[in-house]
């Protein structure tokens, strides 16, 4: 080996990490601002649950209020989700593809600039007089328009969306032409690890439906600033089209690169291959097919729709995903399970998000949604899928390769910590609102009224998410602790099985020195089992009583 | 309760019991099999690191077990679309859903703007409208149906009325309808709310519900009307 690793250990300049065009730091770069707008986030959301927790007005106004959900909306469904998808998928994809560098590094850097740059003016919206866009994330015509809601923060809103949209598109452009063209010799597309797969099944919706997203927001721009173009009987329904187009693929984009992460993650820590890969495969690429003819069943109450046939594809959803959900139980199962801490929010990933999905088919029904839509039932589904699938997922991710990126360790007590501290918060916060919403809460309200009885719940909920806030800035100690006395991690720490691990921590410059052979979607797990046969034909050739105690003794016979 | 009326709470409640029992089985089954597996298949400290034995994959057996849930997404499709075809939903909701409002139902043209609703009863020149003070009341025959004819001024609103499960957007520039029958009387204090977020003071745009049996509304129409 060179001494390569030794440049990379030095710390980067914020500079040098911004202006790079190294696909790791760019990689990098976006995580840790996407996890810097998801506090963000967070604390907006923390602001909510504060004056939700009694009945009456206690420290915010309605219109504070009304700001705070469309920004706690806005920036972690757009600001946070989906760039740390591409964060992420930056920097593993080229090494799990066993690639040197990523394709159209200056496309992604450029990418990264207009995440930022638009998150920022989304934001600026509060500094302006007016204060920020209050519409909700998705902006429904005639509310947003020039004459309903004024303002600059609308424009800098939707202008900022735009640019920070943009940007996913680009990286995700750069991640796509990298799956396509630069893969390890030997690596057939059957062959591609499974976050790499999960990632082309995303990137085939992103390029589907960002421009989309792209074209509302120019449309809505001029029709602020310019001459209207949504009319207003059908212009409304016009609009909410456009927007669930975009939408609906969207939700996913920001769930499937972690069901990838999530199935490598149960396959490493049950020490076996992933079950059902090519069915999985196949079933994530009918799940993007599915998800661009869904978007419609969240118009089910506006008499503008086909419900019947929405309600028909939207409950189809749960096959593919069903299979997915096989296939990870399929890899556990005679497994030789592993409970750090990686594994530990896979399972969280596994309960919580199956809530989220299952409440899903739940408000697929026209009948079922007539009384939950836009209550805080759908508060309450979305936020399984969204933190019980997204968050839970994006920490699996974090945990199992937080060692690769730095090349040091977490602390494993405090990630336990953090898990179990989240898993009963997300439980604590989100549940009270499936029996709220039931009941007739509304959606988007700064304020219930004492008669309703929703004091208990709503302050139940409250606590839920403080405990949520603990978490996370047990994982910020965590990190600072990692940082100053980590455990250096090596190469493989958790017994990997895709190529990244095959590489120092953190990996040099080009990544790789030299690469191993390529035979499977676990290329180190087959080196794993080769070596294993042989020491126990050694073993064998040795002595019968040995070879039994050996642990590839227990092995079957190959298929 | 009238016969073919239908009641819409009834029929939401027998379709929910059925999502909701077959949500909680899987949901528990799964959650089992975790647990089970990790007992189970936990490895022992000293083989922590060696690798199971893994096959890639049965393909006849996760295609068989797609089958079965789409079993189950059939049986259930099939349930949602049954249920609107009922006669509660085939009264109530209208528009693409196909229903239909009868031909004797009474009328109620709503109109929503920020951030207060009227209520026109035009068969009896009846007017209602919110003050700033006091939010609008919507008064109904019981056991009858009666069709909202709604339409906004200004932005999108809705109307959800969660005793009877059931809402519908309200538009600027379009009529939405809905038919609502409530089976018996009563008073539901903001039993109406706006449900479609429409700037300020959304959280604040309710209304109350009345229901009288026949002889007092018409009582009340009278009264009331011109
Ligand atoms: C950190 C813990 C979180 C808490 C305590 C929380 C809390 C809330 C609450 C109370 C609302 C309802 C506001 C209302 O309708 O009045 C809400 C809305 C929302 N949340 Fe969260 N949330 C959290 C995390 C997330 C995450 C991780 C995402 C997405 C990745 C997310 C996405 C949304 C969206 C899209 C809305 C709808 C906003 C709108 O109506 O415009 N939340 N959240
Ligand atoms: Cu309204
Ligand atoms: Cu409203």
């Amino acid at each position: 080996m060179s001494a390569a690793p030794s440049v990379s250990l030095r710390r980067p300049t914020l500079v040098e990490l911004l202006s790079a065009t190294d696909h790791k730091r760019i990689g990098l770069a976006t995580t840790v601002t996407a996890l810097g707008f998801f506090f963000a986030g967070g604390v907006l959301a923390l602001l909510m649950r504060t004056e939700l927790a009694h009945s009456g007005m206690q420290f915010l106004d309605h219109d504070a209020y009304n700001q705070l959900f469309t920004m706690h909306g806005t920036t972690m469904i757009l600001l946070f989700a989906p760039p740390v998808v591409m964060g992420v998928a930056t920097y593993f994809v080229p090494l799990q593809l066993g690639a040197a560098e990523i394709v159209w590094p200056r496309l992604a850097l450029l990418g990264y600039w207009l995440y930022l740059g638009g998150a920022l003016t989304v934001w600026s919206g509060f500094l302006t007089e007016g204060g920020a866009a209050r519409w909700a994330w998705f902006a429904f015509l005639p509310l947003s328009d020039s004459a309903s809601s004024p303002g600059t923060g609308g424009d800098l809103w939707v202008l900022g969306v735009a640019l920070s949209q943009l940007g996913v598109l680009l990286l995700g452009c750069s991640v796509m032409a990298t799956i396509v063209r630069r893969r390890a010799p030997g690596m057939t597309l059957l062959r591609m690890p499974l976050f790499c797969w999960s990632m082309v099944a995303t990137l085939l919706m992103v390029l589907v439906a960002w421009p989309v997203v792209l074209a509302t927001m120019a449309l809505l721009f001029i029709d602020r600033n310019v001459t209207d173009v949504f009319t207003v009987g059908g212009g409304s329904i016009t609009y909410q089209n456009l927007f669930w187009f975009f939408a609906h693929p969207l939700v996913y984009v920001i769930f499937f690169p972690l069901v990838g992460a999530v199935g490598e993650v149960i396959a490493t820590f049950s020490r076996r291959r992933f079950f059902g890969y090519r069915v999985t495969v196949l079933s994530l690429l009918l799940f993007a097919a599915l998800s661009t003819s869904v978007w419609a069943h969240h118009m089910f109450t506006t008499q503008g729709v086909n419900n019947r046939f929405f309600s028909l594809t939207s409950t189809m959803i749960a096959i593919p995903a069903g299979i997915e959900y096989f296939a990870f139980l399929g890899t556990m199962w005679r497994g030789r399970i592993v409970l750090r801490t990686p594994m530990l929010f896979a399972l969280g990933f596994v309960l919580l998000f199956l809530i989220g999905g299952l409440s899903g088919v739940f408000v697929a029904s026209p009948p079922l949604d007539y009384h939950a839509h836009d209550s805080y039932v759908v508060v309450a589904h979305f936020h399984y899928t969204l933190f019980g699938g997204t968050v839970f997922g994006l920490f699996a991710a974090i945990f199992h390769w937080f060692p690769k990126v730095t090349g040091r360790r977490l602390s494993e007590a405090l990630g336990i910590w953090q898990c179990a501290l989240m898993f009963v918060g997300a439980l604590l916060t989100f549940v009270p609102m499936f029996v709220l919403g039931f009941d007739g809460m509304p959606r988007q309200v700064a304020d219930y009224p004492a008669f309703r009885d929703w004091d208990g719940l709503n302050l139940l909920s409250t606590i839920g998410a403080y405990m949520l806030l603990v978490a996370f800035l047990l994982f910020v100690v965590n990190v600072l602790r990692s940082r100053r006395i980590g455990e250096p991690a090596g190469p493989d720490p958790w017994g990997g099985q895709t190529l990244e691990w095959a590489t120092a921590s953190p990996p040099p410059r080009h990544n790789f020195d030299r690469l191993p052979p390529v035979r499977s979607y676990a290329p180190l797990l087959d080196l794993r089992e080769e070596r294993s046969r042989a020491e126990r034909e050694l073993g064998e050739a040795a002595g019968g009583a040995d070879a039994r105690r050996a642990p590839a003794a227990r092995e079957e016979p190959a298929p | 309760m009238s016969d073919g009326v239908g009641d819409i709470r009834r029929e939401f409640t027998d379709l929910f019991d059925v999502y909701w029992a077959i949500g909680v089985a899987i949901w528990l089954l799964i959650a089992v099999l975790v647990v089970v597996f990790v007992v189970r298949y936990r490895a022992r400290g000293d083989d922590d690191a060696a690798p199971a034995p893994g096959r890639s994959g049965n393909t006849p057996l996760e295609l068989t077990y797609a089958g079965i849930v789409a079993c189950i997404v059939a049986v259930l499709v099939w349930l949602t679309f049954s249920t609107m075809d009922d006669p509660g939903y085939r009264v109530t909701a209208q528009g693409l859903d196909r229903g239909e409002p009868p031909a004797d139902a009474e009328l109620v043209d709503v109109t929503g703007a920020r951030w207060n609703w009227r209520f026109d009863y035009p068969r009896h020149g009846i007017s209602e409208i919110g003050t700033d003070l006091r939010v609008p009341t919507l008064t109904l025959p019981e056991d009858r149906p009666v069709t909202l004819r709604m339409t906004s001024l200004d932005v999108i609103h809705a109307i959800w009325i969660p005793e009877r499960r059931f809402k519908q957007d309200v538009f600027p520039g379009r009529t939405t309808t809905m038919t609502v029958v409530f089976p018996d009387q009563g008073f539901w204090r903001s039993g109406g709310q706006c449900n479609q977020f429409c700037g300020l003071r959304h959280a604040e745009m309710d209304f109350d519900i009345r229901v009288l049996s026949q002889a007092d509304y018409d009582a009340w129409t009278r009264e009331r009307g011109r």
